[in-house]
């Protein structure tokens, strides 16, 4: 087989086969709402009708708002402080040993305990939501810039060094390009986990947010409600990822070879 | 201005926990403006000899003053073996990243770039550029920062020949626009002698000067017969047979 050398043809490739899947999805949906009869699988277009309907009462807007927020904010914290653990445990020895116990114990405490200690240690409020959350994300981010760290070319260190580059340059411009691939890695795992984790937060101890009216609608099995809700968030990430993730990752690696 | 090197002797602790003693007393002085070229067979050390005057390899047992101050107040440049670029910045970006990033250092960055006859790809990744190419751009980063001293580590190493005289040039070119006192490490004699004022033969470990010798060709070498330095290496090592075997290398000047 001949290998692709034209950019244009595999861009169009790549979004048909994108868009293949989905439709896919979507028709396999539809099959078993219709015709296969699936009990309490309401059809896409009940769905749909109860996105309309909430999106009209202003209540899915404020919902969905205020968990985005949480994501937002325990994303960013957990980034933030687990990118900085993980690089110094990268590059020294000593911090890696004394925390690598640690790591490992935070890393197989599950979700639920984290969460429901937090609530009961810091009260049913939003720094116990937010902390729970970015306590579950942080020793992952750890754990994968650790591994980058390890990997940083000392090589490129020694130029930095050697030519006496500012603390700011060194930073942005020759350790933070190595540990770009490894830091969106972790900011595409970490999106995606947070708000799983958020939701339980919200249905555990909050009255507010996706996860607490995902409860509600549990209640009263209102199937439709549940999955306008998800399928509303679901997009809201997907969109996260085409409009800022990719074109940031696009435009970091447009060094490398195609 | 003048370069001081004094290195007492340099171990390093072995597999065994035994130490070794890569470097004995290595001494020298450089004056202003001098080329010095450090030469000797691969693997005698040549390398740590240049870590420790740039201070990328600790060592108590050493002094290393310029102009009787240390090192670390003066400017250094130091083009490793291999180019050393950061891959994620352009040409003109890599070369400015050792400077400060003002119009007028672009300016002088693409001055320098054309010298070399590269400013046609300043906006381009080093990693679309050959590695002849790449090693000319380190070059132009560290002749940027108008070093008081410069360290250069076999930086023509593994280059077709032809290519590797067209970048010795260049440098005698940019050198002659800013004289800095260089520090020349390679194992080639030819190219100790097309380059060097001035060339300290090392010996085999433990790595110690065993000759000191003043090149006498004039200068600008650029257009000197390749028969007139092939002369002079075998006048050389007729002289000093024990030396080092070098490695028959033909340069075309």
């Amino acid at each position: 087989m001949p290998p692709q050398h034209a950019s244009a043809p595999l861009t169009h490739n790549v979004f048909f086969l994108r868009t293949m899947t989905l439709s896919a999805m979507l028709a396999t949906w539809l099959i078993c709402a219709h015709w296969a009869q699936v009990e309490h699988l309401p059809t896409p277009a009940e769905v749909f009708a109860a996105i309309i309907d909430q999106t009209q009462s202003g209540e899915l807007f404020y919902h969905v708002t205020i968990t985005l927020l949480r994501v937002l904010v325990s994303f960013f914290l957990a980034l933030f402080i687990g990118a900085a653990i993980g690089i110094a445990m990268g590059r020294n020895q000593r911090i890696n040993a004394a925390l690598d116990d640690m790591l490992i114990i935070f890393l197989n405490i599950p979700a639920l305990v984290v969460i429901i200690l937090c609530y009961i240690w810091f009260g049913l409020n939003e720094v116990a939501a937010i902390t729970a959350v970015a306590i579950n994300k942080i020793p992952l981010v750890v754990t994968i810039m650790r591994e980058a760290a390890r990997t940083i070319d000392q090589k490129l260190i020694d130029v930095a060094q050697v030519y006496r580059l500012s603390t700011a340059k060194k930073l942005t411009k020759v350790y933070l390009p190595q540990l770009y691939p490894s830091f969106m890695a972790a900011s595409r795992s970490g999106l995606s986990l947070i708000w799983k984790i958020v939701l339980v937060v919200e249905l555990l101890g909050r009255s507010n947010g996706v996860g607490f009216k995902l409860h509600s609608y549990f209640q009263l099995f209102d199937i439709a409600s549940i999955l306008a809700y998800t399928s509303v968030f679901v997009a809201i990430v997907l969109i996260i990822d085409v409009a800022i993730i990719r074109p940031t990752e696009k435009y970091a690696n447009r060094w490398r070879l195609t | 201005m003048s370069l001081y090197v004094h290195i007492k002797d340099k171990r390093y602790r072995g597999s065994n926990g035994y130490d070794h003693t890569v470097i004995g007393d290595v001494t020298f002085r450089a004056p202003d403006r001098q080329f010095t070229c450090i030469a000797g067979p691969s693997g005698c050390g040549k390398t740590t000899i240049l870590n420790i005057i740039a201070g990328l390899e600790p060592c108590p047992q050493a002094t290393i003053q310029f102009n009787d101050e240390s090192i670390d107040k003066t400017n250094v440049a130091y083009v490793f073996q291999e180019p050393r670029l950061m891959p994620w910045l352009s040409v003109l970006d890599n070369i400015t990243l050792v400077t400060d990033n003002t119009p007028q250092r672009r300016e002088q960055a693409m001055t320098i770039l054309r010298t070399i006859g590269l400013d046609d790809v300043s906006h381009e990744f080093p990693n679309r550029l050959s590695g002849g190419m790449q090693r000319r751009v380190a070059l132009a980063r560290a002749f940027i920062t108008q070093p008081q001293m410069m360290l250069m580590d076999e930086p023509f190493v593994s280059l077709d020949p032809k290519l590797a005289q067209n970048i010795r040039k260049n440098l005698l070119d940019i050198w002659n626009k800013t004289p800095s006192n260089i520090v020349f490490i390679t194992h080639d004699l030819n190219e100790a002698l097309f380059l060097a004022d001035r060339i300290l033969f090392i010996g085999q470990k433990p790595a110690k000067i065993l000759l000191d010798y003043s090149v006498t060709l004039p200068r600008p070498r650029k257009n000197i017969p390749y028969a007139e330095i092939e002369a002079l290496k075998d006048t050389l090592l007729s002289q000093h047979p024990h030396l080092f075997k070098p490695i028959r290398r033909h340069v075309e000047p």
